[in-house]
Parts: structure tokens; C-alpha cells; sequence
């Protein structure tokens, strides 16, 4: 039987937190940029250009049918060091460009949907007093979009922020390789993981807790 | 002067209008009848673009917009002159009924916030919602939503209004008051084209009356002419349906 430490597993905490700036920065500048190219992709998805329209597909199809693990060894290794001016930058904005179109593949149908559930009656109200399509949108249909957009983009924030500890595997010294590192030199696997887990779960609930509140404090208004 | 000219719409194999033509004269109202998928709200829609025709002409006095062939600049230009009040209202969700009134004052007009403030609270007044000004419409009945809806419609100033059968989602007891400020909105000479099933407004309030039927028009005339001497077999079947069941 293991003898478990619970003086090892609380000892583990702290160090694993000294990594938690990396960790949130991963998290935020991911969902921050994957959040844009998602946007992007979201109107072009109402493009009625065939070429946007197979490139579309295929990009989503790519990105959403290859695991993130694969596609960082492939960008941060492979295709970043190639490319003229991303491979001057530092290492943690590979993994955060990687992560980010990885991402994005799948926040974009958050956004599409989102833009979707506002009836289409809202755009053709816009329309019929004269407004074009881009003041409908600023104006009219994306505040209203905000409504249904906070539910599952506090899930794809989840998804980013669990995510973001696969960059430990392309030498990213977030939380993840953090613990790892730890591990391999007294092994105590149980207690730090342990450790590492609560740390993640317990992120988790605050993020969900501020999720809880937006949803509250944007519905309320009409 | 609104004019369609041999307007043609297919959505699919479906050809909902057959080359109809048609002038609404400036300051007149044209009431359209007609059973449903008989193409009368496509028609109304092909005039401000909402929906664009396959081919013909839509003219409004020195605006004349081939769909064939059109820029998108003219589009918004016809659209500043014809506005439209829909069926279910299409209000902004967003924005309180002030709001509502002043956004195409604001953003397509460019006119001072003060300015549409002013104009919008006064067609507020008009219809009736003085007091419901700050209410969103979640907060109104569909009568009063409706009646936003025509504040905002007139709120450009336009040429003329395209209504969509605009009672036919309220209930029978907000009916009234919705016919009433459209009775008064024709009496302020604005060219008014309506899409109704209400037979009593037609024969009071229309100058013409249009039955259109499998996309084409069938007959048109003034009320007298259509409801009591109908030339047409198809339009007499569907007036004394539509009497059978009034």
C-alpha cells in the first residue's frame, strides 16, 4: 500500500503556483487571439464565395480533426522555426499562436451560433430603415449575440485553460511542467499531480463562478 | 410614384412572382389581398430589396433600381425612402422604444441625437406610446410593439410605407389600434402599400385594391370594384371564403 504524504502533498502547492502567471498567460492571450480569428472565421462562414467557402471547410476540418498535442509538436518544432518573423519570437508565443488556432477552430462555432440565434428579423428591421450591414451588426445584432455567447464561451475559456498544459510537452514551464519536473525528482507522483489537479479543479470553479455572474449581469437588461 | 415593373422571384423551383407590374401613385394607399403563397409579401419585399427580384425594375419617382443590374449604394438609397413595418414587428430587442424610433435617424440620417430625440418622441406621442418611451419592446404588447414599429417606419420621413400584414400576429383586441394609427398615417398623404387580410380597412381606407394570386395579379381596382364587382371567378371564390369565415 502507498504510503500517501499529506505533508508532500501540501508542499507541492506552492511551487506548482509559481508557474501560475504562465499558466493564465497561456490561457488569456490564447482566448484573446483565438477569439479574433474565430470572429474572422464566424463571417466568413456567412461568405457565399465558393473559395471561402472550401477554405473554410477544410481549415476547420484540419484543425478540429488533428489533436493539439500533434499540432503543437508540428507548429512549435516543425513550421514555426521556418517562418520568417514568428521564429524570432520567444517560445511561450509559438505555443500561444499554436494554441490559439487550434482553438479558434472550435470557438468560431460558438460565435456562429451565437450570431444565428439573434432571429433574422433583427437584421432585416436594420435593413428596412436603411442601415447597412455592418451598423446592423455593430449596432443591433452583436449586442444582442452577447446574450448567447456567454455560456459556451465560458466553456471554450475551460477548454483553453485545461488545454493550455499541453504546452508543457514543447517545454512551456507552465503549471504542468512544473509539477512534472517536481515529480521526477522526489517521485512523488500521487501527491503533486494530486496537488496539480486541485489546482486546476479550483481555477475552475472561480472561472465558472465569474461565468455565473456576466450571465446574470448581461441578461438582466432586457 | 412606386412602381413594379415585370418583377420576377423564384426561390428554388418555386416561382413565387410571375412577372407582375404594378404603380402605387404618390399619396395613395394600395391595399394587396390574396391567400397565402399567393406572393403578395414576397412582392413587398422586392420592393425596398429585402428580397431581390430575378429580374425587373423597381422605380421610385427619379430612383430606378434594375436587379439585374443594381449598385448596393442604390439599394440603401430606396431603402431611406420606403421604409417597412413587418408582421412581427422586427423591433430592435436591444434598444427601448425611443431608442427604436431614433436608431435609422441616427445612424442612416446623421441627424443630431437631440434632433431624432425631438422627431421621435413626437411620433411616439402620435401613436399613442408617450408614456412607454423608455420600455423595451419584451415589455410591450404586440399592439404597442406594432405601433413602435410604425413610429419608426415613419421616422425617416420616407416616400412611402410597405406594411406586411401588420395585424395578423396580434391579437383580435390589439387590432384596432393598430388599424387606427394606419388609418391615420393615410390620412397624411404618405403612399402606403399594405399586405392585409383585413377586408373592413381595405374598403374604407384603400384607393386600390390588388388581388394577386399563384404570383400573378389577378384583378385590381378600387374597393368598390374588387369586393362587390369582381371580374375575376378566382377573386369572388376567395372574397366570399374570406366573408364566410369573417
Amino acid at each position: 500500500m502507498y504510503a500517501f504524504s499529506t505533508e508532500k502533498f501540501y508542499a507541492a502547492f506552492s511551487p506548482i503556483l509559481t508557474c501560475l502567471h504562465v499558466t493564465l498567460f497561456l490561457t488569456v492571450a490564447t482566448f484573446v487571439i483565438g477569439l479574433i480569428l474565430a470572429t474572422a472565421l464566424a463571417f466568413m462562414s456567412n461568405s457565399k464565395n465558393p473559395f471561402i467557402e472550401a477554405f473554410l471547410k477544410i481549415w476547420l476540418s484540419f484543425f478540429r480533426g488533428t489533436p493539439v498535442l500533434v499540432q503543437l509538436f508540428f507548429f512549435v518544432y516543425g513550421l514555426f522555426p521556418n517562418i520568417p518573423v514568428i521564429k524570432t519570437l520567444p517560445p511561450l508565443w509559438h505555443a500561444v499562436l499554436c494554441l490559439s488556432l487550434a482553438y479558434s477552430s472550435y470557438m468560431s462555432e460558438t460565435m456562429r451560433g451565437a450570431i444565428r440565434s439573434v432571429d433574422k428579423g433583427q437584421m432585416e428591421g436594420c435593413l428596412s430603415v436603411g442601415m447597412t450591414y455592418w451598423q446592423a451588426m455593430k449596432r443591433i445584432v452583436l449586442p444582442q449575440a452577447l446574450h448567447y455567447i456567454i455560456p459556451p464561451l465560458s466553456n471554450n475559456f475551460l477548454e483553453v485553460f485545461k488545454g493550455t498544459s499541453l504546452a508543457s510537452m514543447v517545454g512551456i514551464t507552465e503549471m504542468m511542467l512544473k509539477a512534472k519536473m517536481m515529480s521526477s525528482k522526489d517521485l512523488r507522483f500521487m501527491e503533486t499531480y494530486l496537488a496539480i489537479l486541485f489546482i486546476y479543479w479550483g481555477l475552475n470553479i472561480i472561472f465558472s463562478i465569474i461565468q455565473k455572474y456576466l450571465e446574470v449581469r448581461i441578461s438582466s437588461k432586457y | 410614384m412606386l412602381n413594379f415593373k415585370n418583377i420576377k422571384k423564384s426561390f428554388g423551383d418555386n416561382e413565387v412572382l410571375k412577372n407582375v407590374s404594378l404603380t402605387v401613385p404618390t399619396g395613395k394607399v394600395v391595399v394587396i389581398l390574396g391567400p397565402s403563397g399567393s406572393g403578395k409579401t414576397t412582392l413587398l419585399r422586392c420592393a425596398n430589396f429585402l428580397e431581390v427580384p430575378n429580374s425587373g425594375t423597381v422605380n421610385l419617382d427619379d430612383i430606378s433600381i434594375d436587379s439585374t443590374n443594381y449598385k448596393k449604394d442604390e439599394i440603401y438609397d430606396l431603402r431611406k425612402n420606403v421604409t417597412m413595418v413587418f408582421q412581427n414587428y422586427n423591433l430592435f430587442k436591444n434598444k427601448t422604444a425611443l431608442e427604436n424610433v431614433m436608431e435609422g435617424m441616427i445612424t442612416v440620417q446623421r441627424k443630431n441625437k437631440a434632433e431624432a430625440n425631438r422627431v421621435s418622441k413626437n411620433l411616439l406621442s402620435q401613436v399613442g406610446l408617450a408614456d412607454r418611451e423608455l420600455f423595451y419592446p419584451s415589455q410591450l404588447s404586440g399592439g404597442q410593439q406594432q405601433r413602435v414599429g410604425i413610429a419608426r417606419a415613419l421616422a425617416l420621413k420616407p416616400k412611402a410605407i410597405l406594411f406586411d400584414e401588420p395585424t395578423a400576429a396580434l391579437d383580435p383586441e390589439l387590432v384596432g389600434g393598430v388599424l387606427e394609427v394606419m388609418k391615420a398615417v393615410a390620412k397624411t398623404g404618405i403612399t402606403m402599400v399594405v399586405v392585409t387580410h383585413e377586408m373592413q380597412f381595405a374598403r374604407e381606407v384603400a384607393d386600390k385594391v390588388v388581388f394577386m394570386d399563384q404570383g400573378v395579379v389577378v384583378e385590381e381596382g378600387t374597393p368598390e370594384e374588387v369586393f362587390d364587382h369582381p371580374q375575376s371567378p378566382r377573386t369572388e371564390q376567395f372574397l366570399s371564403r374570406v366573408r364566410k369565415s369573417a
